[in-house]
């Protein structure tokens, strides 16, 4: 188990440095003068070689890699254009909000797609079948934007039991409770897809465990229906885990539109603003953060695969 | 004898593919997929106002308002014209990334999963880290870069498809490199080009295709998500995304406006999935991988 | 007294839409304590089902017809709770293939355990787990301290055996149905498996049925052959008589058939073409009558009923055909 461990950690960092490399690239796609686009064009050759010199613009790619991957090894991820400060500082401040929301969505996601596939596979009687796999496939074609628009329209404005948007009420709020009442219709929001296709996936595994010989051997040795179902749940985990670990890629991509829509103040509405505002080294910052994250989580998510399925373990 | 009791296949059963009445999804997506390709096709010919021409007086209509039908925008826009133009954005967005994706991706899949060993491993890692990346943060980034506009969204989205189609061909196709006839093949002397051509394409082609027909509705939210944020159509273009993003502003005066585009993308997207899962369930191909 | 098992007119049809196939279509058989009755047929004959029938693990789509009594109790007549009561505690199942019968996510010691839980024989977790060695220990297995501890996948398919027979006998059944339970195994193991089947069946006094394709597995083993042929039973009797002395000519047909070149996978010597699928229609007509070299007009007029052989038994052939013992060069029977 160590050993595996070990193994994953190290496959991680080749990752994490390919994902820097991506990050690195495409700052070079942007199309444009970055020169003439920060001094006009009206500047001087001497005061473009200077600057040029200055931003490490005239050495070869590959050096001005290393210089920038060493200065994000350091946590220098550079200036906001737009807002004059330390991207880290900002991307910081609004990773603990994305942290929360997420983790708020990944709850609602796994129970109700944990709640909608075991309908989907175990209930005896059609509809609740149907209804299952139904909601199922609506959830998991609904984009973020649209459901989120659609809940704050709903229980927002039409009939506001909940608010529109914000983290804390400005007047009477700050407590974890009205965080939490705030928290609600984002979650649900970013939830959706993963919530749809968790179920769906479920579901399906579910069916082919349930139709394995070992199943089968189990109701041959008389174990009961309530028994036979959990071991058929827990050979689904595996495949649960991994449609999970990707599924939290659509969690930390919606939470880009949703925290626009709910104003939520985390690193999605950082982002929107920043390509508002073309706030390149702040895009780049707030990606690099979400993906290594990412990474990370993948990392427990092989983990607890590990743990459930001895075959992985070698 | 099978360990488990099932009907014995029939030896009076007709021979080759038994023929199925299509399933009725893929019937049901078909048909509403073909209706949102007329209403982007037929755009220009509806009777409809112009879709960027706005009319200050009339702005923000409500739905059902007299020569608006869906009411009017921000800037006096007729909704209604606006969302059966936007059709065509919509449409292009989530089907040329993924045609040009299912071609790049098969290329290099087979590429990977025919080559050698050091070939697929290089590969393999390459894909992980494109993998690493949540899909719409590696668009937004692309598109950043690119700039704004339907091409450079086109081609962030290729872009980020390309590794998912990549690894579902290479999995298939290291699933059919363990069977008997590639290795007979491979012990005949066949090429890697011709083993491509006549045993692996025809033998992934229907999990493939089924898998980036999902796809494509997939690829819509994504790219009206991308215009949403503003990285898609420029502004004076009709698009359900960027729509959606100019009419949250009046949610609480006109809140059935911006439902509107939201709906739209909400039903292209349904009408694609509900086709992917008909074709899926016409050539028997089991949910193997997630979109 | 009667026998044990008793399986009397057992029909068993799967439906599919507007399709029914009959896999079992009328089989009287039965098995009786401390005796191994062998269910002898090809592929497709019924003869799984006939088994699975008995465990009332036919699935939803199953229609099943007849009667199946164990001990003089009806248990098709049985809800599937009461029916789950049984399987395990009074019939035990040995599937065919070791690997698949068991969970690959936990340790097999665990498995068997588990049980005993579900039948309550031990009450507490330490003496369900101190029973589960002494099965395993039983069954043959090396080391069952380790063994028990590991995962199947850890584990030989030899052993796995070893383990899914520990499972199976663990409640002390009644009866013991093996359904092709060597088939998966090497040529060596298989002979200690059979070996431990043996021993268990004396050791725990059970009547083993069980289910095979392989005439040595029958001749090994068996007390009682019934031979199964479409979903009917063509010939049944005591081994030694059926084995040596076939009364119906598919019989002598399979015993003659060794696997050799030159004759295509599924056709048996001297019986040309393949058995009818379970969809034909074949009521009131011998199954064997496209296939076979002595069928006359009677065979098509009338069902086949079993009759007896004079030296035990009885066949469900009323031709006379050439004896194989008498006539050891006709084509049927080239040994």
């Amino acid at each position: 188990m160590t050993a595996f461990l070990v193994r994953r950690l190290l496959l991680a960092v080749p990752t994490v440095f390919g994902v820097c490399l991506v990050v690195f690239v495409t700052t070079k796609l942007v199309p444009g003068d970055p020169l003439a686009s920060l001094l006009g064009p009206l500047a001087t050759p001497a005061a473009r070689a200077e600057l040029s010199a200055r931003l490490g613009l005239d050495e070869p790619l590959p050096v001005q890699f290393g210089t920038w991957l060493w200065n994000v090894a350091q946590g220098q991820l550079g200036t906001s254009i737009q807002l004059q400060r330390d991207v880290l500082d900002l991307v910081w401040g609004a990773f603990g909000n994305t942290a929360l929301l997420a983790a708020a969505g990944a709850l609602i996601a796994f129970g109700g797609g944990l709640a909608l596939g075991v309908t989907g596979a175990f209930a005896s009687r059609r509809p609740p079948r149907w209804l299952a796999s139904g909601l199922s496939f609506l959830a998991m074609s609904v984009p973020q934007y649209s459901i989120a628009l659609l809940l704050v329209v709903l229980l927002a404005v039409e009939y506001p039991v909940l608010p529109a948007g914000g983290m804390r009420d400005p007047i009477a709020g700050g407590g974890a409770g009205d965080v939490l009442r705030h928290l609600i219709l984002p979650a649900a929001a970013v939830a959706m897809i993963p919530m749809g296709v968790i179920a769906r996936m479920l579901s399906a595994v579910l069916a082919d465990v349930l139709a394995g010989e070992h199943i089968d051997a189990m109701r041959a040795r008389g174990l009961g229906r309530v028994s036979i179902a959990l071991h058929a749940l827990h050979n689904a985990l595996p495949s649960l885990l991994t449609i999970a670990g990707l599924q939290i890629a659509y969690l930390l991509g919606g939470v880009v539109f949703v925290e626009t829509i709910f104003s939520w103040p985390g690193l999605g509405q950082a982002l929107y603003n920043a390509i508002a505002a073309r706030d390149l080294p702040l895009i780049q910052g707030g990606v690099l953060v979400i993906a290594v994250s990412f990474v990370l989580i993948n990392l427990v998510v092989d983990g607890a695969h590990a743990l459930i399925d001895p075959r992985v373990r070698r | 004898m099978a360990a488990r009791p099932e009907p014995p296949p029939s030896t009076e059963r007709p021979r080759g593919r038994p023929r199925r009445r299509p399933p009725a999804a893929l019937t049901a997506g078909a048909l509403a997929v073909l209706a949102l390709a007329l209403t982007a096709a037929l755009a220009p010919l509806l009777p409809l106002p112009d879709p960027a021409l706005g009319d200050l007086a009339n702005r923000l209509l409500p739905p059902g308002s007299p020569g608006h039908p869906f009411g009017t925008d921000g800037q006096g826009r007729d909704v209604l014209s606006r969302l059966v133009w936007g059709t065509q954005a919509s449409l292009l967005a989530g089907v040329v990334p993924v045609a040009v994706a299912s071609v790049l991706g098969t290329l290099l899949g087979v590429v990977a999963g025919l080559g050698a060993r050091a070939v697929e491993n290089a590969v393999m890692r390459v894909l992980d880290v494109l993998f690493a990346f949540p899909s719409v943060l590696l668009a937004i980034a692309i598109a950043a870069s690119l700039g704004a506009g339907l091409v450079s969204m086109m081609a962030a989205l290729a872009v980020i498809l390309v590794p998912a189609v990549a690894r579902v061909v290479v999995t298939e196709v290291a699933r059919l490199r363990e069977l008997d006839f590639m290795q007979a093949a491979r012990a005949g002397g066949a090429g890697w080009p011709f083993i491509a051509r006549w045993h692996v394409l025809p033998n992934i082609m229907p999990a493939v295709s089924v898998y980036c027909s999902a796809l494509v509705g997939l690829c819509v939210v994504l790219g009206a998500g991308l215009s949403f944020l503003g990285l898609g159509v420029a502004p004076p273009h009709a698009e359900w995304g960027a729509m959606v993003d100019d009419l949250r502003q009046y949610v609480f005066t006109a809140p059935l406006l911006a439902l509107l585009p939201a709906a739209a993308i909400f039903l292209a997207s349904v009408s694609f999935n509900v086709l992917g899962e008909g074709l899926r369930r016409h050539f028997d191909v089991k949910s193997r991988y997630t979109t | 007294m009667s026998p044990l098992l008793e399986i009397e007119d057992l029909t068993v049809a799967f439906t599919a839409g507007e399709r029914t196939a009959h896999a079992v279509r009328g089989v009287t058989l039965s098995a009786d304590t401390g005796r191994t009755t062998v269910v002898l047929g090809e592929s497709g004959s019924g003869k799984s089902v006939t088994a699975r029938a008995v465990l009332g693990l036919l699935g939803r789509n199953a229609r099943v017809g007849g009667d199946v009594r164990l001990g003089g109790e009806s248990l098709l007549g049985l809800d599937e709770r009461a029916m789950s009561a049984r399987r395990g505690r009074d019939i035990g199942l040995v599937p065919q293939d070791p690997g698949g019968s068991l969970d690959p996510l936990r340790r097999v010691g665990g498995q068997i355990a588990e049980v005993l839980r579900a039948h309550r024989v031990r009450n507490s977790r330490a003496a369900r787990r101190e029973l589960a060695l002494e099965l395993l220990s039983q069954a043959g297995v090396p080391e069952p301290g380790r063994v028990a501890r590991s995962y199947p996948h850890e584990l030989s398919g030899g052993l796995r055996q070893r383990v899914a027979i520990a499972a199976a006998v663990a409640c002390g059944p009644r009866l013991l149905i093996a359904d092709e339970p060597t088939t998966a195994l090497d040529m060596t193991v298989q002979a200690q498996i059979l070996a431990l089947f043996q021993r268990l069946q004396r050791e725990l006094g059970m009547a083993l049925l069980l289910v095979t394709h392989d005439v040595g597995v029958a001749r090994l083993m068996a007390s009682t052959v019934v031979v199964m042929y479409a979903g009917r039973v063509v010939e049944e009797g005591p081994a030694a008589r059926v084995l040596d002395r076939p009364a119906h000519p598919y019989t002598a047909a399979l015993l003659a058939a060794q696997p050799r070149p030159g004759i295509p996978r599924g056709e048996l010597a001297g019986l040309p073409g393949l058995p009818p699928s379970a969809t034909a229609e074949i009521e009131g007509r011998c199954a064997l009558v496209p296939r076979c070299p002595y069928a006359v007009a009677a065979c098509s007029a009338e069902p086949p009923l079993l009759a007896p052989v004079a030296a035990g038994g009885s066949a469900a052939c009323p031709v006379p055909w050439p004896d194989p013992v008498a006539a050891p060069g006709a084509g049927a029977r080239t040994r």
